[in-house]
């Protein structure tokens, strides 16, 4: 059995370490990613401090005119804005 | 629906099953790692939510598609429509906005306005652009035709995007697709003025009709009931004969006469009743054939012996008519119901069969 030097025991200590933090991160995230989308699905609004907050903005169907001069019709649509904490 | 920190706190501690301060913590690490990443990396993906970037300073999120597309669930399939440069001159002047630039090239065509998006070929560049949106607009109107048999023809791309809102059909959402188009059309028909609106206007009619065609009901049923009285009240009236040779003239005074209600048709056989035979007294109330109306009393008194002999049940009394004047009138036969008087007319000889009137005694 190689015997490991103390920096690649404690590389691997902090790998470890971070893998484990970063496991907890992504299933962490995944709540919150769940718990976010699920509110805002229902059109409501989500605040994160040290981040910012989650809305849901209805847009009016309205006409933009085209580079090329044609005039499209955008449809009405429900859209996710985020506003940054300041 | 507005969700704060705390709140937020509580309910990843309850999903992580942790206590608050545990979710605090954890959610205050995942900001941070957020942070460092936008700082490092200048993009930070969130599966499942979006994607954080820099721009110019400032952080922008673009939100991924799947979350994109649920939260728009009332409105995905609906496509951006290209508008005819009449349409929209029109919908530009409903606005109140000055009209746009038309490409004078351009020929203007009149099309009908659920035919909103041009056939013509588009310019160089977006030709396939304008081909996928025609594409997708005749495959999306021939699947709402022949219901799901069309999912088989539509392209791949297509049956993602099918699956995709099927799946949310499944949790009871509405189909966008055919409602979505079918609100495209109609907001393009309120923009043109179009009739759409004349079925429903035409609904609050039916209770106006109805209760008109009852008003009518009620007045033919109210008016015969009407004819009904006059034609009884008729029959209990009797107007001047003309042309009486010997008498003076017979004149039923307005004041005596009354309605009569209708009483029992079937005469009554009865030695007090009748038309003729010895008239033991004089029953008040009771109905008589007047034949005589004479000023002079002696006359009167002939005319009753006369009657008397020929075996009538005659009766005498003064009456006044309108003009104050005092007559002698001579009636026969007694009975107890206008109707039984109306068949003893027919029984009296000419003239007095059509100089007389029914009158009651008083």
């Amino acid at each position: 059995m190689a015997k490991l030097s103390g920096t690649t025991l404690s590389n691997l200590c902090r790998d470890n370490f971070l893998l484990v933090i970063n496991m907890a991160n992504k299933n962490t995230e995944q709540k919150l990613v769940a718990l976010i989308t699920g509110t805002l699905k229902k059109h409501g609004e989500v605040s994160v401090k040290g981040l910012g907050s989650f809305s849901v903005k209805h847009q009016k169907q309205k006409q933009q005119r085209e580079k090329d001069g044609r005039i499209l019709l955008k449809p009405p649509s429900d859209v996710i804005i985020f506003t940054p904490e300041k | 629906m507005k969700i704060s920190q705390e709140e937020l706190i509580g309910i990843l501690a309850t999903s992580l099953n942790v206590n608050k301060k545990k979710a605090e913590e954890e959610l205050s690490q995942w900001v941070d790692t957020v942070q460092k990443e936008l700082e490092k990396k200048g993009r930070y993906h969130a599966v499942g939510l979006g994607t954080w970037h820099l721009e110019k300073g400032n952080t922008v999120f673009t939100p991924d598609e799947k979350p994109a597309i649920e939260v728009n669930y009332k409105y995905a399939g609906m496509n951006a429509i290209e508008m005819v440069p009449a349409d929209a001159r029109i919908i530009e002047q409903e606005r109140g906005e000055e009209p746009g630039e038309i490409r004078k090239d351009k020929p203007e065509k009149e099309e009908a306005p659920d035919a909103g998006i041009s056939k013509e070929p588009s310019p160089e560049k977006d030709v396939d652009k304008h081909k996928e949106i025609v594409e997708e607009v005749t495959a999306e109107a021939d699947e709402a035709a022949r219901g799901d048999d069309a999912i088989e023809s539509m392209a791949p791309e297509q049956q993602q995007k099918k699956s995709v809102t099927e799946n949310r059909d499944q949790d009871g959402s509405p189909e966008p697709d055919v409602e979505s188009k079918k609100k495209d059309i109609k907001d393009e028909k309120r923009s043109t003025g179009t009739n759409g609106q004349e079925p429903q206007s035409k609904l609050w009619m039916l209770p106006i009709a109805a209760a008109f065609l009852i008003a009518i009901l009620m007045f033919i049923h109210f008016d015969a009931q009407i004819l009904d009285r006059r034609h009884t009240v008729d029959q209990t009236t009797r107007t001047e004969p003309r042309g009486v040779p010997e008498q003076g003239q017979i004149q039923p005074p307005e004041h005596e006469i009354r309605p009569v209600p209708e009483e029992d048709s079937s005469p009554v056989d009865s030695d007090l009743y009748g038309l003729m035979g010895p008239q033991e007294e004089t029953l008040q109330g009771s109905y008589t054939i007047v034949l005589h109306s004479i000023t002079n009393e002696n006359r009167a008194r002939i005319e009753k012996e006369k009657l008397e002999n020929e075996g009538y049940k005659v009766t005498v009394w003064q009456a006044r008519l309108g003009d104050g004047r005092l007559t002698w009138r001579i009636g026969v036969g007694q009975f107890e119901a206008v109707s039984h008087a109306e068949q003893a007319v027919s029984r009296l000889p000419d003239p007095y069969r059509h100089n007389n009137f029914i009158i009651r005694i008083r």
